[in-house]
This record gives structure tokens, C-alpha cells and sequence, in this order.
């Protein structure tokens, strides 16, 4: 993990109502240890500035020296985020955590929901052709990024919540028919809690191994406070124990999460 | 920028770094305080536990803790809101599977202790006396947990501090809350109980609510504030602690500069610890021990130990 300042290659809108913008970020060896599912943290605001938090972000793709996350403005931080311009520069915590057990030999699935499908692009990017993915969307005019996941070989179905796009209905629906194929051995999931928690227990319905990346509030996002945990299964008194979203996750089993 | 002192050049490297609390000699002023640090590994990539002042560990207790349930973390204007509930593996598990790496790499190891009742830190700090800990420092404030604090109360203040330095023979410290009437009374209560060191603040209880859904931010409903939102409020703490007690004492709260640390020991205090700066910035502790060098040998300060209660007043 490194802490560096990068500089602003493209910080672009890619999705006007939805507010998403897609950031990449270049420095020397930024990069190294990039892992899908893997994260950064940028400082926002500036030093000094009213912001005490760093914010994490997936990795969404990377190269030699860049990475690109790709983000939503829900809070004060992305909206200062997003008025960054290229040439300025952003201090970068990273790469943080633990991503998804990509492994070529196991025929995996992808399923991203909102910006969760940013995480699980990596995953396309590693993974390579063929991979199938399946992204759920509310409504047809938050639609975005397809065309990456198309440029890394995926196959790729939407579902909207409203029918306004492809198909009407619940991602869940989508994920059973394509497991219903009985091809893959394990799903990468990525999206609110409720759609991981729906996601993960048609999976297990139908004997894949899936995997969930949740997401907490952090402090140190290096597991250092203990701001950040998880309820995960244990073998003791309580059948459970707290673990660290920044540090043992994001990526967790997701036969292991008490929902 | 050199500098002249009487007849000597002051330089970053010549100034005097080491300071003493209780007997034990810190390489520089700078602590890492307890719940920011974990056990002193998470933060390898940007310092080392031995190359601060001291490190204080994350609070231990007899048996292990879970905490509280998340959210424990908000962001506040400057500063951070943390619900925490001092979730650690407890004491047996720190001493085995910490304590030696610590010792082993030459840090200086403060143990933050928490418990229940005064048989529970009577307990622990037992337990950690036949230790290489080199200090033990009382956490009789934290607001995440269920019931007054005993830092709330001078009687229980000076009473669990005379009970605990019957249990050890190493240097005491007590860790002081802010969220109190009179922080002198708190102070000079543990002085009189035999205290060898104070450190302040702890975070100070706070809240926030989310207004779209009206549930508070945190799950356990309140926290304590820590960060740069807090410093004025700990600065002032520490002046009128150092005036009314003659033990040493570790100033913190909100620290996140050099300056801000030489402010600090302006108002008294001996030694300073940064935490949540390092929220934001993971090299923070190193960045202050150098800016500590910087700014003495710039302002002809020969020692930072000339720093300390240095505030003119009247
Ligand atoms: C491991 C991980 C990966 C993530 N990846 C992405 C991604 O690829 N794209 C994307 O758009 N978002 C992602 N998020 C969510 C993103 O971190 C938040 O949307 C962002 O922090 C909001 O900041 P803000 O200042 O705009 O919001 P505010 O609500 O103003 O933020 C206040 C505080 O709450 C925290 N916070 C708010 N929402 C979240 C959240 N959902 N998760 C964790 N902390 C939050 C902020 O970091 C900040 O400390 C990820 C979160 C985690 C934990
Ligand atoms: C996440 C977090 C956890 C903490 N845990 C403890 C603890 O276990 N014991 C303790 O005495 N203080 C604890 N504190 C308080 C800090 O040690 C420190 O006193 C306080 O944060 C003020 O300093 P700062 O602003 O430099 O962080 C914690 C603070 C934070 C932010
Ligand atoms: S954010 Fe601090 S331990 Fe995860």
C-alpha cells in the first residue's frame, strides 16, 4: 500500500442522471498490487480542508501506471471530486484490502447492481472473454459502462427495476436463469446489501460459491481502528465475529456473512 | 535554517527530541494514541511503532471484547465521530501474539487498559505488570461504553488509581475524559491517587443524525469526536490540567501538525499524541517528528523540552 499523489488523467461525467463520473488517476507505479475488488481511498477536499475522511473506491480497471475508478455523487466529498479537472492532483491511499478470487479456471459469473457493477468490472477485466455478466439497473437512463465491460470480452444482460431498458424485473431473476445453464462454479456479487443478500442466496440455490464485497463506513481503511467491520460466521460462542471490511474484505465469502 | 542559542548552532538534527514521562525516556514526543494504531502493524508501510515517541495499543480488557455494531464511523466538520466500543482479543491474546513483535522491533509500549469494574482493571493491569509493557495507561473515559464513566467522578478516580498502582510496579498514566465538569478536579484526583503521568483528551460525546432516513449516523447512537474539530477544545484541557497538577502529561486531541503539536506543548504539555490525523494522512506521525526538528531549530529552540508549559500568559 502506497500513499501518492496522482495526477488527473480524464475525471468525465458518463452517466448525466445518474451523476457518474469515471476518474482516472496516473502516477509511477500506482498500480502495483491493483487487484479487482481491490480499493483505493482518495483524500478529499484538500489538506486542511473541512473533510477528515478519506473516501474508498473500487478499482475499476488499471495499467502500468493509471487507475480508473468510477463513482457516483451521493455527498459532499464526491461533489468536491467531481469538480476536479484533469492535470489537478488527488492524494491516493492504496491498493487496499482483499479483492475477488479471480481464478481463469473456474467458470465465474459476474453480478453488479448500480455502482456495484464497477467492482465486478475488474473482475471482466481479468477474468477475460468469454465471461458473462449480468448488471441491474433502476431505471434505463442510469444505464452506463456496458461498452467496457463489451471492450473486455463480456457478455453482458441488463434488467432494469422499471422495464425501461432490456428486461423488467429483479437481477435476481437474471442470475437464476443464467445459473439454471449449471456451467459455473462461483459469482462474483456486487451492489447494495439487499441485492448481495437476494444475489447470494439464489447461488447457494443452485450450489455456486459466491462471493459479496461489502461495504462499511471506515476511519483508517488500513485496520488500524476497527471502524469498518463486518458480521462473519465463526466457530465460536457467538457463531460470529466482527472483521474488517478495509482489511479482511472487502470481498467476502458470502456464505460466511450474517446478513 | 540555522539558528543560534548562546554560543551553538541549533540544526534539525542537533535538537534535542527525548523527553521523560515517569521515569521512561521517549526518543521524541510523538505518540500514536490508543484506538488509532491497532497493535502498531497496520501502519508498517508508512512508520514504525519504534521510531515514535511511544506507541499506545489499542484499549485491552480481561477477556476479549466484540464492541458495538456498525456504523461506528461518521465524518464530522474536521473530525471524526466513533462509536468503537473497544472491540480488542483481550489482554492474553495482545501479550502473545503483540507484545513480543513490539519489543522485539525496540518500541516503547503504553497499554491502554479498559474493564468493567476496578476488580477487572485491577485484573489486567495484574496481568500486564510481568510484561514488557513500559507503561500502563488507564482508559477510565471512554464514552462507548454502557454507564458513567469513571472519569466522571473524582472519588472513583483517585480510588481505582491507588488500587491500580498497588497491582504494578510500572508507570501509570491517566487517560482523561473532556466530557466533564471540571477537568482540574478529575486531574488532581488521580495526582492525589498516585498517577505518574495524565494523558488528555479522550474523544468527547457527540452525535449526528441523518436527516433523509432521521436515524442517528451511528448505530450506537452517540460517539466520541476526535480530529482537528477538538484541538482548541484539548489545548485549553491541557493548560489548566498542567496548571493545577506537577506530573507530566501527554497532550493530544486533533493534532495534525507540528505546529499544532508545538502548540500543544506550549500549553503544557510533555509529550503529544496524534491519532486521527492519520485518517487522513498515514504518514502524520513521521511528518511531525521531522516538522518538531524544523520548527525548533527555526525558532532557535534548542530541546523540545524548552517547549513545554512555554505559553505566555497575563
Ligand atoms: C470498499 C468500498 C468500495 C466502494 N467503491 C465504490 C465505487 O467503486 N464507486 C462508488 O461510486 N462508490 C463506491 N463506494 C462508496 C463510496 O465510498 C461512497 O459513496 C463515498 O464515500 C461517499 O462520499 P461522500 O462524501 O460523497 O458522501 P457523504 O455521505 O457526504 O460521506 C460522509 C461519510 O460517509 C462515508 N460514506 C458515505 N457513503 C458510503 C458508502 N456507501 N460506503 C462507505 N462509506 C460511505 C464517506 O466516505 C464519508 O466518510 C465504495 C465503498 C466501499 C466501502
Ligand atoms: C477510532 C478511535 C478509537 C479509539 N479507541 C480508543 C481506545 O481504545 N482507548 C482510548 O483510551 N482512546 C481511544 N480513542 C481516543 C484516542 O486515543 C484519542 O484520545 C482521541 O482520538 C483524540 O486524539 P486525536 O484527535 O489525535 O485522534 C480512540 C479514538 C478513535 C478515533
Ligand atoms: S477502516 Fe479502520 S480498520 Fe477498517
Amino acid at each position: 500500500m502506497r500513499d501518492c499523489i496522482a495526477e488527473i488523467a480524464e475525471n468525465r461525467l458518463i452517466c448525466r442522471e445518474g451523476g457518474i463520473y469515471s476518474l482516472t488517476l496516473r502516477a509511477p507505479s500506482i498500480s502495483d498490487g491493483a487487484a479487482p475488488g481491490r480499493f483505493y481511498e482518495i483524500r478529499v477536499g484538500g489538506e486542511g480542508g473541512r473533510f477528515t475522511l478519506r473516501r474508498p473506491f473500487s478499482v475499476a480497471f488499471y495499467d502500468m501506471d493509471s487507475i480508473t475508478i468510477r463513482y457516483n455523487v451521493v455527498g459532499e466529498g464526491t461533489k468536491w471530486l467531481s469538480g476536479m479537472k484533469a492535470w489537478d492532483r488527488l492524494d491516493v491511499l492504496g491498493p487496499l484490502g482483499n479483492g475477488w478470487p479471480v481464478d481463469k479456471t473456474k467458470k465465474t459469473l459476474l453480478a453488479g447492481g448500480s455502482t456495484g457493477i464497477f467492482s465486478v468490472l475488474g473482475a471482466a477485466m481479468e477474468l477475460g472473454s468469454p465471461v458473462k455478466a449480468v448488471l441491474g439497473f433502476k431505471t434505463a437512463s442510469l444505464i452506463n459502462s456496458l461498452d467496457d465491460f463489451g471492450a473486455f470480452g463480456a457478455d453482458v444482460s441488463v434488467i432494469t427495476d422499471d422495464g425501461s431498458s432490456g428486461r423488467g424485473g429483479l437481477i435476481t431473476e437474471l442470475l437464476a436463469e443464467e445459473l439454471a445453464k449449471g456451467i459455473y462454479d462461483r459469482v462474483f456479487i456486487c451492489g447494495s446489501t439487499m441485492m448481495m443478500k437476494k444475489c447470494a442466496e439464489t447461488a447457494a440455490g443452485f450450489g455456486a460459491e459466491a462471493f459479496v464485497s461489502l461495504e462499511e463506513r471506515m476511519g483508517c481503511g488500513v485496520g488500524a481502528c476497527m471502524g469498518c467491520v463486518a458480521k462473519i460466521k465463526a466457530d465460536n460462542e457467538n457463531g460470529w465475529e466482527y472483521k474488517r471490511v478495509c482489511r479482511e474484505g472487502p470481498v467476502f465469502r458470502a456464505s460466511e456473512v450474517v446478513w | 535554517m540555522v539558528t543560534e542559542s548562546g554560543n551553538k548552532k541549533i540544526t534539525p538534527e542537533s535538537v534535542g527530541m527525548s523527553v521523560e514521562i515517569a521515569g521512561i525516556t521517549l526518543k521524541n514526543p510523538v505518540i500514536t494514541p490508543s484506538g488509532t494504531c491497532g497493535y502498531g502493524r497496520d501502519y508498517l508501510d508508512f512508520w514504525s511503532p519504534e521510531q515514535l515517541g511511544a506507541i499506545a495499543v489499542k484499549a485491552v480488557s480481561v477477556k476479549p471484547r466484540d464492541g458495538n455494531p456498525p456504523p461506528r464511523i461518521a465524518e464530522i466538520p474536521s473530525g471524526v465521530l466513533n462509536s468503537i466500543g473497544l472491540e480488542n482479543p483481550g489482554v492474553h491474546k495482545f501479550i502473545s501474539d503483540e507484545l513480543p513483535w513490539l519489543k522485539s522491533i525496540g518500541a516503547t509500549v503504553i497499554a491502554n487498559v479498559v474493564g468493567y469494574t476496578d476488580d477487572d482493571y485491577a485484573e489486567c493491569v495484574g496481568i500486564l505488570d510481568g510484561t514488557g509493557v513500559d507503561m500502563i495507561e488507564l482508559n477510565i473515559s471512554c464514552p462507548n461504553v454502557k454507564g458513567t464513566p469513571i472519569s466522571a467522578s473524582a472519588e472513583r478516580t483517585e480510588a481505582l488509581t491507588k488500587r491500580i498502582k498497588g497491582v504494578t510496579k510500572k508507570p501509570v498514566i491517566v487517560k482523561l475524559s473532556p466530557n466533564v465538569t471540571s477537568i482540574t478536579d478529575i486531574a488532581k484526583a488521580a495526582e492525589a491517587g498516585g498517577a505518574d503521568a495524565l494523558s488528555l483528551i479522550n474523544t468527547v460525546m457527540g452525535m449526528r443524525i441523518n436527516i433523509k432516513t432521521r436515524r442517528p449516523m451511528l448505530k450506537n447512537i452517540t460517539g466520541g469526536m476526535s480530529g482537528p474539530a477538538v484541538f482548541p477544545l484539548a489545548v485549553r484541557m491541557v493548560w489548566q490540567t498542567s496548571n493545577a497538577v506537577n506530573i507530566p502529561i501527554i497532550g493530544g486531541g486533533g493534532i495534525t501538525t507540528a505546529e499544532d503539536a508545538v502548540e500543544m506543548m506550549m500549553a503544557g504539555a510533555d509529550a503529544v499524541s496524534c491519532g486521527t490525523a492519520m485518517f487522513s494522512d498515514p504518514s502524520a506521525p513521521l511528518k511531525i517528528i521531522e516538522g518538531l526538528r524544523r520548527w525548533c531549530s527555526d525558532n532557535g529552540v534548542g530541546s523540545v523540552r524548552e517547549l513545554t508549559g512555554s505559553v505566555v500568559t497575563g
